[in-house]
C-alpha cells in the first residue's frame, strides 16, 4: 500500500481544502496524470499522480480540509514510483525558477522574521540537490546545511526528508515531480460549489457549509477584524486632473493594446505616498511586538471574482510604468475571474487598493488585508456640486476611505497620508519631478 | 600479434597502400629514413618513391599540395614532423583543407589525413611537445583523432583514410613505444567519433585521451584503493566530434566529472566538454566539473615539463575534490 | 676572387602583335573561328566585368575586382587548355573561368553573395581569396596527375602581390623538385591594391625568379593575346610531355580599381593609366583581325549587341534565382552531420522562420 500525503505547496501553508478529486478508487492512473485539485489561500493547485498504479482509497473527500502531511489517497501494492525520464527532464527547466519561487514566497510572506532586507540570499546547492529537493517538494531554505559554506548537500537533504516524513507538520511526500505551483485547468465556470444538501420541502431554513473561497475569505476577515484595531479616515479628491489625464492617455494606450482604467494611475500615485509614509507599507509582528517595514511595494488589487473577493498582487509596482501596471492588472483580473492565478500572484502584498466604485453605492469602509497596516478604498467618481472660492461648481469627485491599524498609525498620520495622496492625484504632473 | 603503437601504425599505413592505389604518403624524412619515429619504416622500399616520398622542408607546401592531390582524387596522407609545426601551415589547414568542400558548395572534397606526433614527458626541444587540438575547434572542418593505444591507433587510422573529409591524426610520442598490445594483423576499422568506456564506475566520470588515459586509469585505481571510489574512465579517442552521448550518459549516472588533457586549459577540449555537460546534464551534477590540464602558458622547457603535464597525483586530487559531498 | 653576376636588368617580353596590332612575331596557326573566339572571349570578359561593377553599384552584387585591361592575359592562358586540365585562379580571372565553361549565371549568382557550384567538368577550383594558396593547389593537382599517370596539366594563376607570399615560393620549389606537370602564371598588373610592383620584389622580373627554383620561365606581353596563347600552349605541351613546370609572367595593367571598394586615384597617377590605356589588348587584337580581313566594324557593332544581350539575359536569370535556404551552408560542410550540427541547424531554422 502506498500513501500520498499533502505536500508543502508553498507560501507557508499548513492546510488545504480538497476542492475536486479527478480520480476514484479502482481507477488506474499514470504517473503525472492530474489527480486532484486543492485550494490554499485563494489559489487552486492541481496535484498530479505521484505514481503509476491503481487507486485504493480516497482518504479525504471533497470539501474537507487536509493538514500538511496528511494522507490524501492510497495506491494498491505494485504502484511504481519509477521516475519517467521525460517528466524529470521537462521539469528540469522549471526546477530552478519554481524552487526559487517557493523559497522566495515562503521567505517573503512570513509574518515573523525581523529582517527588512529586500534581497533574499540564495541557498547554495548543487544542481542535482536542487532537483531532488524539487521532487521531494522541500524548500531548500528549510534544510540545515552541514557544510561550513552553508551549502546544502545531498546528505543534508535526504536526512531532512527522512525527518519530515516522520513529523507530518513539516512533511512532504517522496513523490515524483510534484510541482510547487501549477496553473489550474478549470473545467467549470469556477462558481462556488453547490450546496451539499438540497433543501427539504417546507423547511424554514437551509444550511450551506462554508467551503472553498468563501470559507477562506471568512477566515481572513475574522482574523483581520479580530486582531487589528481598525480606525477609518475619510476624504474626497477632485478627479478632474485624473479624468483629463486618462482621456489623453487612453487612446495612446489602446494603440499599444492596453485598456487604461483609473486603477493603474492610482497605483502609480500611491507609490510616492507610501514611500513618504512608510508606516503604511508595513505590518505588525504580533509575537515579537515589532513593526516590519517593507522595502518592496507589492500592491494588492481587490477583485470581485465570481466565487468571491480575490486580491491579486502587482509585485514591485514601484518599478513598473503605468502601462506595465495596466498590463499586469489586465492579466491578474482575467486570471482572478478564471481562478487561474498562481500562489505568487495572490500573495505577498504590502498594501491593498480597493476600487469599490463600480459596485453601486458611492463609497465604503474596507477591512484591512491582514497582515498589512492599512487599506485604501476609492469610491465612485461622480459629478458633484462643490464650493470653490465661494462659488458652487460641478466637479468629478472621488471618495477616499482609508482603514488603518490604530496600533501603528494615528489619526494625524492617516490624515496626512490622505492629504498627500489627494494632492498628488489632483496634480498628477508632480510625478514627473521624481521621474528618472 | 603484440605490437607497439609505432608498429601498429606502420602496419595500418602498409595496408592502406596495398588496398588503395590512390593512397600516397609524404612528408619530411619519411622515405628512406622511415620517419623520425620510424612510423613509415620500409614503406618506400616496398611501395616505391612515386607513392611514398620525401618533400622539401615546407609545411605549407606539404599541406597545400596535399589539398590539390586530394581534390584531384588521390588519398594523401601527409606527415607533419611534429604537431607544433602545424602552426606553420595553419593557413592551408584551416582556410583551405577544411573549406574546399564548403567553398565549392560540395563539388570538391578533400579526403586528406594529416598525421603529426605530439605530447610531453619526452624531453624534446621547443614546439616538439605542444598539444594543438584545441585550436582546430574554432575553425571547424577537421575531425581530430588522438588514440591512446596500438589497437585503437590502427583501427582509427584506417577509418581516417576512409573518411572523405579532412582528418587530423595526432600520435602521442610517449605512447609510441611505451607498451605492446595484442593487435590483429588484418584490416579493421574503429568508428570515428565514438568514445570508449575503458572502465565502468558509479561515483565519478574521468575523461581523458592520448597519454592521459593511462594516467587516469592509475589515478582511478588509487582512488578505489584509498576511498573505495568507483571511477568510470572514458577514453575519448576522437576529440572532434566529441561523443556527446557517451559523455552525457556517464555524467548523468555519476554526477561528478573530471576531464584530463595535456593541452592548455583555456578554450581546450576540456572547456568544450564542460560546456556540453552544462547544456545537457547540469541537473545531475553534484560538484563542478574539474579540468586537469596543462597550464595557460606555452609548453615549458624539458627541465620543467614534469610540472606542467598532468600526472597521477593531480588527477587523484581532482577526483577527491569532485567526490566531496 | 669570385665575380657575383647580376641577372640582366631587362628581359624582352615575348610579343607577336605590337601595340598597334601589327604582326612582329610568328602568328600561331589558328583557324578563323579560333581567332574570333579569342576576341569574343576578351570582349565578353570586359563587358561582364563592367556589368558586375554596375550591379555592385546598384546594390545587387558584392565586392568585385575588375579585370579591365587584363583580358588578353586571362583569355590567352585559358584558351589553349584541354578538357582534362585543371585551373586554380585568384579572384580576378573570371574571363578564364568563362573560357573554361563556367556559366555566366553561376558567376553572377556568386556575386549576389551566395555559394556557386562550378560544374565539375570545368575542373576549375573555386575562386581563391586567400592570396597565393592556389599555387600550391595547382602544384598538388599536377603532382597527382603525374602519380596517377594521367595526361592532365594543372594551371595556377596569381598576381604580382602573391609572389611575395610563402606559398608562391613553396609552390615553385615543389614544382621544380617534383617536376610537376604544372604551369604557374603570374599576371603582373603592376599593383597589389596600392602597393606598386617595384615594392613587391627587388628581382628585375618575376620570370627571373623561376630559374632560382630550377623552373624555366618566360616573360610575355600580357596585353598580346596571341603571345600569351602561344607561350601557354608551349608550356602546356612541355608539362604534358613530362618536361615539368614553367613559370610565365604576363606583363599587363590593372586599368580599374583593385575592387569596388577601392579608389586608385589616391595612390596612382592618371598619366600612368593613360599610357596603358593606349596598349589596350582588345583594341590591338581588333586591329589585327580587321587587317587580316577576319573582322569588320559592322561585325563589331553586332558583337557588342550580342554580348550585352547575352550578359543581361544571364543577369536576369541569375538575379531572379531563388536564394539558397538560410541553413544550406550546413550542407556545404558535410553530408554526414553530427547530432550537434543537426541541433544547431534546427536552431538556425527556428530563427529564420521567425524572420519570415
Amino acid at each position: 500500500m502506498q500513501e500520498f500525503r499533502l505536500p508543502d505547496l508553498g507560501e507557508g501553508m499548513h492546510e488545504a481544502e480538497i476542492r475536486r478529486w479527478l480520480v476514484k478508487p479502482g481507477d488506474s492512473v499514470k504517473l503525472d496524470q492530474p489527480m486532484l485539485e486543492v485550494e490554499t489561500d485563494k489559489a487552486v493547485v492541481e496535484i498530479p499522480a505521484p505514481v503509476s498504479g491503481r487507486v485504493a482509497e480516497i482518504k479525504v473527500p471533497e470539501g474537507k480540509v487536509a493538514q500538511l502531511g496528511e494522507v490524501l489517497v492510497t495506491f494498491e501494492n505494485g504502484a511504481t514510483a519509477s521516475s519517467s525520464p521525460s517528466a524529470s527532464v521537462s521539469v528540469q527547466r522549471g526546477v530552478q525558477s519554481d524552487v526559487a519561487a517557493v523559497s522566495a514566497s515562503s521567505a517573503g510572506s512570513n509574518g515573523s522574521g525581523g529582517s527588512a532586507t529586500v534581497t533574499r540570499p540564495r541557498v547554495l546547492a548543487a544542481p542535482a540537490v536542487r532537483k531532488r529537493a524539487f521532487e521531494l517538494g522541500i524548500d531548500l531554505a528549510q534544510v540545515p546545511a552541514s557544510h561550513p559554506s552553508g551549502r546544502v548537500t545531498m546528505d543534508d537533504l535526504e536526512k531532512f526528508a527522512q525527518q519530515a516524513k516522520a513529523a507530518p507538520t513539516q512533511s512532504v511526500q517522496a513523490a515524483q515531480a510534484v510541482p510547487a505551483v501549477m496553473p489550474v485547468q478549470t473545467n467549470g465556470t469556477g462558481a462556488a460549489p453547490a450546496p451539499t444538501k438540497p433543501p427539504e420541502a417546507g423547511a424554514q431554513e437551509e444550511r450551506q457549509a462554508l467551503t472553498g473561497l468563501r470559507r477562506r475569505i471568512a477566515e481572513r476577515m475574522e482574523r483581520s477584524w479580530r486582531t487589528i484595531p481598525h480606525a477609518v479616515a475619510f476624504d474626497e479628491l477632485d478627479g478632474s486632473a485624473l479624468v483629463a489625464l486618462r482621456q489623453q492617455l487612453k487612446p495612446v494606450a489602446e494603440q499599444r493594446g492596453v485598456r487604461l482604467t483609473y486603477m493603474p494611475l492610482l497605483v502609480k500615485l500611491l507609490i510616492p505616498v507610501l514611500k513618504e509614509y512608510p508606516i503604511f507599507n508595513a505590518s505588525f509582528d504580533e509575537e515579537q511586538r515589532a513593526i516590519i517595514y517593507k522595502r518592496v511595494y507589492h500592491i494588492g488589487i481587490a477583485v470581485d471574482a465570481p466565487e468571491g473577493l480575490l486580491v491579486p498582487v502587482i509585485r514591485d509596482a514601484d518599478r513598473l510604468s503605468i502601462i506595465e501596471i495596466a498590463q499586469r492588472m489586465e492579466h491578474l483580473i482575467a486570471g482572478a475571474q478564471k481562478r487561474s492565478l498562481t500562489i505568487p500572484e495572490v500573495t505577498g502584498s504590502t498594501f491593498t487598493l480597493n476600487n469599490i466604485g463600480g459596485f453601486g453605492g458611492s463609497s465604503g469602509v474596507p477591512i484591512i488585508n491582514y497582515p498589512e497596516a492599512a487599506i485604501l478604498a476609492v469610491g465612485r467618481l461622480q459629478e458633484k456640486a462643490v464650493v470653490v472660492n465661494g462659488s458652487i461648481v460641478v466637479r468629478s469627485i472621488m471618495p477616499l476611505t482609508l482603514s488603518f491599524d490604530h496600533r501603528l498609525i494615528d489619526g494625524g498620520a492617516a490624515g496626512r497620508f490622505l492629504a498627500r495622496f489627494k494632492a498628488l492625484a489632483e496634480h498628477p504632473q508632480q510625478l514627473m519631478l521624481d521621474m528618472i | 600479434m603484440q605490437m607497439t603503437m609505432i608498429e601498429a601504425l606502420n602496419q595500418a599505413l602498409a595496408l592502406e597502400l596495398e588496398r588503395d592505389k590512390r593512397v600516397v604518403i609524404f612528408g619530411e624524412d619519411i622515405g628512406a629514413n622511415g620517419g623520425v619515429f620510424r612510423v613509415t619504416e620500409g614503406l618506400q622500399r616496398k611501395f616505391g618513391v612515386q607513392r611514398v616520398f620525401d618533400t622539401p622542408l615546407a609545411e605549407s607546401g606539404i599541406i597545400g599540395t596535399s589539398v590539390g592531390m586530394a581534390v584531384y582524387g588521390l588519398r594523401p596522407i601527409a606527415e607533419i614532423q611534429f604537431a607544433g609545426f602545424l602552426f606553420v601551415c595553419m593557413n592551408q589547414l584551416l582556410s583551405q583543407a577544411t573549406r574546399i568542400r564548403f567553398r565549392s558548395g560540395g563539388a570538391y572534397t578533400c579526403p586528406l589525413v594529416v598525421r603529426a606526433p605530439y605530447g610531453g614527458g619526452v624531453r624534446t626541444p621547443e614546439l616538439h611537445s605542444d598539444s594543438v587540438e584545441g585550436l582546430f575547434l574554432q575553425s571547424p572542418g577537421f575531425k581530430i583523432i588522438i588514440p591512446s593505444n596500438p589497437y585503437d591507433a590502427k583501427g582509427l587510422l584506417a577509418s581516417a583514410v576512409a573518411d572523405p573529409e579532412p582528418v587530423l591524426f595526432l600520435e602521442n610520442i610517449k605512447l609510441y613505444r611505451s607498451f605492446r598490445q595484442e593487435v590483429p594483423e588484418d584490416y579493421y576499422t574503429i568508428p570515428i567519433g565514438k568514445a570508449k568506456v575503458v572502465q565502468e564506475g558509479r561515483d565519478v566520470t574521468v575523461m581523458a585521451y592520448g597519454a592521459m588515459v593511462p594516467v587516469a586509469l592509475e589515478a582511478a585505481k588509487k582512488a578505489q584503493q584509498e576511498a573505495g571510489t568507483s571511477v568510470e574512465v572514458i577514453d575519448l579517442r576522437t576529440v572532434w566530434p566529441l561523443d556527446e552521448e557517451t559523455i552525457v550518459n556517464s555524467v548523468t549516472k555519476t554526477g561528478r566529472a573530471v576531464i584530463v588533457h595535456e593541452a592548455p586549459k583555456a578554450g581546450g577540449v576540456g572547456a568544450e566538454v564542460t560546456a556540453i555537460i552544462n547544456e545537457k546534464c547540469l541537473f545531475s551534477l553534484l560538484q563542478p566539473v574539474a579540468r586537469v590540464t596543462g597550464y595557460d602558458t606555452p609548453y615549458p622547457v624539458p627541465g620543467q615539463e614534469d610540472y606542467y603535464v598532468p600526472n597521477v597525483p593531480r588527477v587523484l586530487d581532482a577526483i577527491r575534490r569532485v567526490m566531496e559531498p | 676572387m669570385v665575380t657575383i653576376q647580376q641577372i640582366e636588368d631587362t628581359m624582352t617580353p615575348y610579343q607577336i602583335l605590337d601595340v598597334e596590332g601589327n604582326v612582329v612575331g610568328s602568328v600561331p596557326k589558328l583557324s578563323t573561328e579560333q581567332f574570333l573566339q579569342l576576341y569574343r572571349a576578351m570582349y565578353l570578359g570586359r563587358v561582364f566585368s563592367n556589368k558586375i561593377i554596375a550591379l555592385q553599384r546598384q546594390g545587387r552584387a558584392t565586392t568585385f575586382g575588375s579585370l579591365l585591361g587584363q583580358e588578353a592575359s586571362a583569355v590567352g592562358l585559358a584558351a589553349p587548355m584541354q578538357a582534362q586540365d585543371w585551373l586554380t585562379t585568384s579572384y580576378r580571372e573570371i574571363a578564364s573561368l568563362i573560357v573554361r565553361g563556367v556559366p555566366l549565371t553561376t558567376l553572377i549568382y556568386s556575386f549576389r553573395g551566395f555559394t556557386p557550384v562550378f560544374p565539375k567538368e570545368t575542373r576549375c577550383l573555386p575562386v581563391q581569396i586567400v592570396i597565393a594558396t592556389q599555387m600550391l593547389h595547382a602544384v598538388g593537382l599536377g603532382m597527382a596527375a603525374k602519380i596517377a599517370g594521367d595526361n592532365a596539366v594543372a594551371v595556377g594563376v596569381c598576381g604580382d602581390g602573391a609572389t611575395s607570399e610563402g606559398d608562391f615560393n613553396e609552390a615553385l620549389n615543389f614544382a621544380g623538385v617534383f617536376q610537376a606537370p604544372v604551369v604557374l602564371v603570374v599576371q603582373n598588373n603592376g599593383w597589389a591594391i596600392s602597393v606598386p610592383r617595384r615594392l613587391q620584389s627587388a628581382a628585375p622580373t618575376f620570370a627571373a625568379r623561376g630559374p632560382g627554383f630550377g623552373v624555366p620561365s618566360v616573360l610575355v606581353d600580357g596585353n598580346d593575346v596571341l603571345a600569351v596563347y602561344d607561350v601557354m600552349q608551349q608550356a602546356l605541351a612541355r608539362a604534358r610531355s613530362g618536361h615539368g613546370p614553367t613559370l610565365i609572367e604576363t606583363l599587363t595593367y590593372r586599368l580599374g580599381a583593385h575592387t569596388t571598394a577601392d579608389d586608385p586615384t589616391r595612390y596612382r597617377d592618371a598619366a600612368e593609366v593613360e599610357v596603358w590605356k593606349a596598349k589596350d589588348p582588345i583594341v590591338r587584337f581588333k586591329r589585327f583581325l580587321i587587317q587580316r580581313g577576319l573582322w569588320s566594324e559592322e561585325q563589331d557593332q553586332q558583337l557588342i549587341a550580342v554580348v550585352e544581350e547575352e550578359i543581361n539575359e544571364a543577369a536576369n536569370i541569375a538575379l531572379n534565382m531563388p536564394p539558397p535556404a538560410p541553413d544550406s551552408f550546413f550542407d556545404y560542410l558535410t553530408d554526414s552531420p553530427t547530432p550537434r550540427l543537426l541541433e544547431q541547424r534546427a536552431e538556425l531554422r527556428r530563427f529564420a522562420q521567425q524572420d519570415q
